[in-house]
Formats: C-alpha cells, sequence, structure tokens
C-alpha cells in the first residue's frame, strides 16, 4: 500500500473540487448565455447581430497588458511543470 | 406785483383753422370704410337678388314699384346692372378664392417645414444618443474584460504558487528520503 502523503491528498483535492467548480461555473453561464440569444424573435436577432458585431470589434490594446501577463505566468506554470519532470 | 405770463400751452390750441394732422386721413378711411360698406351693400343687394332668382322670380322682381311705373329701357338698365353685380361678385370671389389658395398654400409650406425642421433635430438627437450608446456599451466591454483576464492571472499566480510549493515539496522529500 501507498504510503499517504497529506500534501499529495491537498493537491489532489484542491485540483478535484476547482475543476468541478469550474465545469459547473462554466455550464451554467453558457446555458443562460444560449438562453438569452436563442429564438427567432426580431429583438433577439438584433442582440445577436449586435453581439457579433461587439465580438468583432473587440481591440487587444487595452488589455494588452494583462494578456502579457497571463501569458509570462502560463510560461512559469509551464517551467513548474517541466522541473516536476525532472525530480 | 409783476405779473408772470402763464406758460405756454404744450399742446397747440386746437382751433377750426388748424386742423389735426390726421385729419387728412379721416375722410380716405371714411371712404374706403364707405367703399368696403358699399362693397357688402351691393353683395348683400346681389345676394337678395341670387335667392329670389333662385325661389323663381327675375332679378328686377324687388323693385316692383319701378316696374309698374318703368320702361322697357329702364328694364334692360336694370338688367346691365344687375349682371354688372353678379360679374363683380363673381371676380371679387375668384379673387379672395385665389388669396385664400395661395394664404393656404403658404401656411402648409411653413408648416411642413417647421415639421421637417423638427423632425431634423429629433433624429440629429437620436443619433447622437445611439453614438453615445455605443461608446458606452463599447467602454463597458473593454472593462469587463479586462477584469475577466486580471480574475484569470490571479487564479493563474495562485496555480504557480501551488505548483512552486508541490515542486519544493517534492524535492524535499526526494532529498530527505535520499
Amino acid at each position: 500500500m501507498a504510503e499517504f502523503d497529506l500534501f499529495i491528498f491537498f493537491r489532489t483535492m484542491l485540483v478535484t473540487f476547482l475543476t468541478i467548480y469550474a465545469l459547473l461555473v462554466l455550464s451554467s453561464t453558457l446555458w443562460r448565455l444560449t438562453r438569452l440569444f436563442s429564438g427567432e424573435q426580431p429583438d433577439k436577432q438584433i442582440l445577436r447581430l449586435y453581439m457579433s458585431y461587439q465580438m468583432l470589434t473587440i481591440r487587444l490594446e487595452p488589455v494588452h497588458g494583462e494578456l502579457l501577463q497571463i501569458g509570462f505566468w502560463l510560461l512559469i506554470l509551464l517551467c513548474l511543470w517541466w522541473l516536476h519532470t525532472l525530480i | 406785483m409783476p405779473q408772470t405770463d402763464p406758460p405756454p400751452p404744450t399742446t397747440p390750441p386746437t382751433t377750426p383753422d388748424s386742423a389735426p394732422p390726421d385729419a387728412g386721413d379721416k375722410p380716405k378711411t371714411g371712404k374706403r370704410r364707405g367703399g368696403v360698406l358699399g362693397l357688402f351693400e351691393q353683395i348683400k343687394a346681389a345676394g337678395r337678388e341670387v335667392a329670389a332668382a333662385a325661389r323663381g322670380k327675375s332679378f328686377d322682381q324687388p323693385a316692383a314699384p319701378d316696374e309698374a311705373e318703368g320702361t322697357p329701357d329702364s328694364s334692360d338698365e336694370a338688367s346691365e346692372k344687375n349682371d354688372w353685380k353678379v360679374k363683380m361678385m363673381h371676380a371679387a370671389a375668384e379673387r379672395l378664392r385665389g388669396a385664400a389658395d395661395s394664404y393656404i398654400a403658404a401656411k402648409l409650406d411653413e408648416i411642413e417645414a417647421r415639421v421637417d425642421a423638427k423632425l431634423d433635430h429629433v433624429e440629429t438627437r437620436i443619433d447622437a444618443k445611439i453614438v453615445e450608446l455605443h461608446r458606452q456599451l463599447r467602454r463597458m466591454r473593454d472593462r469587463e474584460l479586462r477584469h475577466r483576464l486580471r480574475l484569470l492571472k490571479i487564479t493563474l499566480i495562485f496555480t504557480v504558487v501551488v505548483a512552486v510549493l508541490s515542486l519544493v515539496y517534492k524535492w524535499l522529500s526526494d532529498y530527505l528520503l535520499a
């Protein structure tokens, strides 16, 4: 029988709970958005058209700082993952 | 005691010789009133005659006493006078109708221009409001996107912290076991 490791248990539980929580939030949000945008009424069509326009006209200039930081932290995370494989 | 002269009157006394400044207009006004009243009288008389003609009488029937005394010459004269009245009434009616039509057309043009100006003003205000709402929505969209990305970054930082802790723990456990 493998030795019980408290930290490994904590890490596994944390990943499990956070994954379930993220999936629940993501699915509920997607369901809400689907209900909001579905339908053949003229107002829904205009809403879909306007949201498409808003999504197509997104510019990265206002958020380029946040995107650079996210890229940096993702690189750090990948490096740590690689270090886990070495030890 | 010296006598002082009375102050000169501010308004000159009206004498029979000095006529008021608008004295010359009064006869004109009276003439005009008389002309207008005369026209009305003629129109009323012509209307009476037309009504009498509609009832089956001739135009010169109201002048019955004259007819009794009249001759064929006087009857022709009355008929010509009646024709002249009818023509004058017709001309006056046509002129009044033309003036009324032109007045109504001018007023309609004025109202149309006012309505067009008001509609243009309302349209301009609606366009400005739409542009303002669109700009506000774009700002809200960018702010919401930045907020979501910040939350994602914080989550990523905590993930990196946990990964560092895991790495240190793994290295220490391997080092201690070794």
